[in-house]
Parts: C-alpha cells; sequence; structure tokens
C-alpha cells in the first residue's frame, strides 16, 4: 500500500532536498535491503543494489515527480540494481568468485532452527523469478498490483508466479517440514 | 483485479507464507546509511556544480567564436571587390599606354605594376608617421621618387 505521505516526500526527492532522501532511506532501506538479499544472497552486493537505487533516485530525480506508486518504481529501481550486480558478479573470475552464502544460517542445534535453514536452503533452490516474487511479497510486502509494474506484468499473472512459487517451495520442504 | 481480491491461498500455503513472514532477516548494516547518505549528497552537490559548469563551458564556447570571428572579419576584404586581373604586366602596361599615349613607357609599366601587385593584396589602414621610416614618404605618387637632398 502507497504510504501516504509519499507525495512531500517525492516533492522533496525532486528538489534535491538531502533530508527527503535520508527520509527514504529510514523509511524504505531495510525492505530493500532484504529482498536485495533474497535476490542476491550476498551482504555486499546487495549493500551495493540499495546503494545504487539511491544514486539513480539522485540522477533521475527531476522526473520523480511524475511517478505515482513509489515503492513499486523504488523496487523495480533495485530490481535493475540487483540485475547489474548479479552480472558484475557473474562477469568475476571463478577465483575470486566466494562460494559461502551469506543468507546460510548458522547450524541449528534445536528443531525450529533446523526448519530455518531447511526454509532457507529451499528458498536459495527456487528459480529465480521465484525466489524474486516471494521477497518482493513477503520481504517487500508490496501488493500483486505493485509486484506486477516491478516485474513488468499484470497483477493477477503476479498473484500466479506467487502461488506458483509457495508450491514449489512447499514441494521442496516435503519430508523435512510440513506446515 | 477482483479476481486478485478474491484471491485465497489453500491453507497449507498459508501457513508456509506466514512462516515465511516470520522467519528471521538480516538487517542491514548500520554504516549502509552512511553510506548511501553520504553517496546522496556527493552525488547532489555534483548536480549543482554541474550547472555552474555548463555556464562556464558556454560562456568559454561564446568568447571562442566572439575571437574567432573577429580574425575572420580582421582578415576579409571589406570592400568586396572582385579580385583583379592576372593579366601579364606587358600587356598591362601596353593597355595604359594605348590610353595615355603620353606616358612614358616605364612610367606605365610602374602604373602596372602597381595595379597587379594592388589586385593581389588585402587592403590595409594607411600607416601613418612610421610609413616614412619604411621609405614610402620618398615617393611623389604624382612624380615618381623624390630626388635625395
Amino acid at each position: 500500500m502507497e504510504h501516504p505521505d509519499s507525495e512531500p516526500l517525492l516533492v522533496g526527492l525532486a528538489g534535491g532536498d538531502a533530508r527527503a532522501f535520508g527520509l527514504l532511506y529510514d523509511r524504505f532501506a531495510g525492505r530493500l535491503y532484504q529482498v536485495a538479499m533474497s535476490m542476491l544472497s550476498r551482504r555486499e552486493d546487495a549493500e551495493d543494489a540499495v546503494q545504487e537505487v539511491f544514486a539513480a533516485l539522485v540522477r533521475s530525480r527531476q522526473r520523480l515527480g511524475a511517478v505515482r506508486d513509489l515503492q513499486a518504481y523504488l523496487f523495480a529501481a533495485l530490481r535493475r540494481a540487483a540485475a547489474r550486480c548479479a552480472n558484475r558478479r557473474a562477469r568475476l573470475p571463478p577465483a575470486l568468485e566466494t562460494a559461502v552464502h551469506e543468507t546460510a544460517a548458522p547450524s541449528g542445534q534445536d528443531g525450529e532452527s533446523s526448519l530455518r535453514e531447511d526454509l532457507a536452503a529451499a528458498l536459495r533452490t527456487l528459480p529465480a523469478q521465484q525466489r524474486e516474487v516471494i521477497a518482493l511479497k513477503i520481504d517487500g510486502e508490496l501488493t500483486f498490483a505493485q509486484i506486477g509494474q516491478v516485474m513488468g506484468t499484470s497483477g493477477n499473472t503476479a498473484a500466479s508466479r506467487y502461488r506458483y512459487a509457495l508450491e514449489k517451495l512447499r514441494q521442496l520442504l516435503e519430508g523435512e517440514w510440513r506446515p | 483485479m477482483a479476481a486478485m481480491t478474491n484471491w485465497q491461498l489453500p491453507g497449507d500455503l498459508q501457513r508456509l507464507e506466514h512462516r515465511l513472514a516470520g522467519r528471521p532477516r538480516e538487517e542491514p548494516l548500520a554504516a549502509l546509511r552512511g553510506r548511501v547518505t553520504a553517496g546522496v549528497e556527493a552525488a547532489l552537490r555534483r548536480q549543482r556544480s554541474g550547472g555552474w559548469w555548463m555556464l562556464a563551458a558556454a560562456a568559454a564556447a561564446v568568447l571562442i567564436w566572439l575571437n574567432l570571428s573577429l580574425s575572420a572579419t580582421n582578415a576579409t576584404d571589406g570592400t568586396l571587390r572582385p579580385r583583379g586581373t592576372r593579366e601579364p604586366v606587358e600587356q598591362i602596361a601596353r593597355q595604359i599606354e594605348q590610353l595615355l599615349p603620353d606616358l612614358p613607357r616605364e612610367e606605365a609599366r610602374r602604373h602596372a605594376v602597381l595595379y597587379r601587385s594592388g589586385s593581389e593584396l588585402i587592403p590595409c589602414p594607411e600607416l601613418g608617421p612610421r610609413s616614412w621610416a619604411l621609405g614610402l614618404g620618398s615617393w611623389d605618387l604624382d612624380a615618381g621618387p623624390r630626388p635625395k637632398a
């Protein structure tokens, strides 16, 4: 749901008010970062993607007056930034590529942490598009209409993808975790 | 959109959804805020100074254009007269002799040389007192070289 204070915030951003950018960070950075982590699986890449979103906002700030849905706009910018980060990572030579996924939780001693590990592992094995739709819905807290805008599809298609993603996740977890 | 409003997940998927929403998630490091806001402020500063840079570049371009156009104006024959003759000097001298039969041959030739060279030269301002230093003052344009005292 669009925040009611988005319009004055957009005016501040378009006018180049640094405080408006700070306010925007405080309001959205957590969700942007979590979605970026779901997409990229690395802290440094997720941080770079969030930083790129803000850099892109400064560059295109004069066009922000025409933005109708700030959240959808931000997450669409994050999606492009994440794609660029992923491309940069893919071009790195294998020797520089660290194989550690930072989202992997530490080995759990109890059943609850074991379930969390299973869930995180199952999420990582989902196809990128399904992982993305889950991240935008759960971590980004976007509506299906907003997810549709971010992914360039209709809201109904976004909802269907989300449902398929959840079913796939459930299948992956079957035998290890049953809701 | 109505289909989406009424869209309901089956119970097991709803529970999975709640499980996903409740899983522990990582927060961004506190240092990221400083990095992002510093980057934003630097980019905004660059954008603002970029306006002045554009003005300075435009002013420099105008000055260069002015300089070049003045140079071109100074190097152009303002009268825009047609190019003079390229006929040989002897031929011009003969034509002068035909027009002024009383003119001595040497004088006709001198006028022919002046006519021929003048057609190739760009007019320049009168030299003033310095022209005497160049020896031009020793010429009487009506009577030829002034006899030395």
